[in-house]
């Protein structure tokens, strides 16, 4: 079970999120902007991010290619979660640095299935 | 389907689309093999031929064009049925696939309900077409299918349908508490046929909207008889289908239907499935609202495989979320499934709406259910679906307890 750090600035979709994170026995932390995620993920390391893409000022794009550039939070794994769809707009998440990608509206058993592969697998260089 | 399972190759270079992929199918009762690449798929195929291979256009090293158009060009691969995987609205890649040989496409992101559709009918082809060369006898699936059709509208002409109703217990009393209607048909000479089977077919013939509105009536007139005796007014919740929604005026039925047999609309629900109420947004939304208005409840049956997000649970005027059987059936040993019951349940009461957990076989099932806070259950724990005079017997027992 993990810490898991939602980067969302829509408070329904971070809510259900939440819930489900909650129920599958991790916990939660919440950053409505890119600046916050930021800075919680370097402070709390939590051992994965989930990352809305679509975010207001700097973009979750943006804020992973941040995240994988400091060596204080490279290590973990980020999931892009996007309404885009084209294979194209995966390559962009890919490029930022994202482990994995998820259209929303997510599906539940989509994104359990995606958190259970990114935590299976050693992330962390100190392991 | 045939006796064994099917087993079908999953080809993909993403480990996440495999392992959904995987997931999906097994649920459906698939056997799955998989493969990274275009290279690990044609060893696979040469071991074992699988009976479908779902394959993805675009991998590094060889891809799905080149894939199918070697296991195309072999006579003892060239019968397997292939679903190409291509990105969404990429007409280029189809034109290509179809050129390649591919039977069928799937758009990404991947659809369950259409995936599901797709690999039972293309699989359901292929045994009818091998049954016919074996024996060298056409099966003649269109005549089968015209037979069918034929029996249906004669079926409607004279009234061959009948209703059962599937007791919902309440779980925190045990007492039933509503129905659902379920229709049921008996094909002169064949027996009953599953609804699975006849209601796509009564969809693509234009009947559906004529049956739903008949189902409708005939639960109404029942809910009236029984207010009308010591068993009392029922709550009764009736399948309706996107098709009654979009082509028929199902809101003015309804009225009418309420009308004619002095049924109070509270005691009426209509089920949706999700994927109902994503075809033709808004239209669906205005009709919502009229039956909500009237006070007719709303459910939403299936909940939880789609894209089940609070945004649209908040735009819709819904009462009552039902849990797809899917999740039920694994609840007790698949933790994922379990996390999924217990997020829907608490979603629907932050919405201060209803849950009904439906397919419940087992005590451990309740024990689950019960535990997470789940309103009502039906399934053959408790009862299966009746014909009207057993389950006459079941409410007037419920009406003598105090």
């Amino acid at each position: 079970m993990a810490e898991i750090l939602i980067v969302e600035d829509n408070e329904a979709n971070m809510r259900l999120a939440r819930l489900l994170l909650v129920n599958a026995g991790h916990t939660s932390l919440w950053a409505p902007d890119a600046e916050t995620g930021l800075t919680l993920a370097r402070e709390q390391q939590p051992a994965l991010i989930l990352m809305d893409i679509q975010l207001p000022g700097m973009d979750g794009l943006a804020a992973t290619a941040l995240i994988k550039q400091d060596p204080l939070t490279a290590h973990i794994p980020v999931i892009a979660l996007t309404a885009m769809a084209m294979k194209e707009d995966r390559e962009k998440t890919r490029l930022a640095g994202c482990d994995a990608y998820i259209i929303k509206p997510l599906r539940y058993k989509e994104l359990y299935q995606v958190i259970d592969t990114l935590l299976q697998k050693p992330n962390s260089p100190l392991t | 389907m045939p006796s064994q399972p099917a087993t079908l190759l999953i080809v993909d270079d993403e480990p996440q689309v495999r392992k959904l992929l995987e997931t999906l199918l097994q649920h459906e009762g698939y056997q799955t093999v998989c493969a990274s690449s275009g290279e690990e798929a044609l060893q696979v195929v040469a071991q074992q031929a699988p009976d479908l291979i779902l394959l993805d256009i675009m991998m590094p090293g060889m891809d799905g064009y080149e894939v199918a158009s070697q296991l195309k060009s072999d006579d003892a691969t060239a019968g397997i049925p292939i679903i190409m995987l291509s990105a969404l609205s990429d007409a280029g890649a189809r034109v290509s696939g179809l050129e390649s040989g591919a039977e069928e496409f799937l758009s990404k992101p991947i659809e369950r309900i259409e995936l599901s559709l797709r690999v039972r009918n293309l699989l359901r082809l292929t045994a009818h077409g091998e049954r016919a060369d074996n024996i060298r006898q056409a099966l003649q699936p269109d005549v089968d299918r015209r037979d069918l059709e034929n029996a249906l509208r004669q079926a409607v002409q004279r009234n061959e349908f009948i209703v059962h109703y599937q007791p919902k217990v309440e779980l925190a009393t045990g007492q039933l508490c509503a129905l659902e209607a379920l229709l049921r048909w008996d094909r002169p000479g064949h027996g009953a046929v599953s609804p699975a089977v006849f209601v796509p077919v009564l969809e693509s013939l234009g009947l559906i909207v004529a049956v739903g509105r008949w189902v409708i009536e005939a639960v109404c007139q029942q809910i009236g008889a029984w207010q009308r005796t010591a068993i009392g007014a029922v709550e009764v919740s009736v399948n309706v289908s996107g098709h009654q929604l979009i082509e028929g005026d199902l809101i003015a039925d309804i009225a009418h239907i309420l009308a004619q047999t002095g049924v109070e609309p509270h005691w009426l629900e209509v089920e949706l499935t999700e994927g109902s109420l994503m075809e033709n947004t808004q239209h669906t939304i205005a009709s919502l609202q009229r039956l909500h208005t009237m006070g007719v409840k709303i459910s939403i049956d299936d909940f939880g495989t789609g894209y089940s997000s609070l945004a649209y649970l908040r735009r819709f005027p819904i009462d009552t979320l039902k849990i797809d059987i899917a999740f039920i059936r694994e609840v007790t040993s698949n933790p994922q499934d379990a996390a999924i019951t217990r997020t829907i349940i608490e979603l629907a009461h932050s919405l201060n709406l209803r849950v009904v957990a439906e397919g419940v076989e087992t005590q451990a099932q309740l024990a689950f259910l019960k535990d997470a806070g789940c309103d009502q259950i039906q399934g053959y724990l408790f009862s299966r679906p009746l014909p009207v005079a057993t389950l006459e017997r079941l409410l007037l027992e419920r009406s003598e307890t105090p």
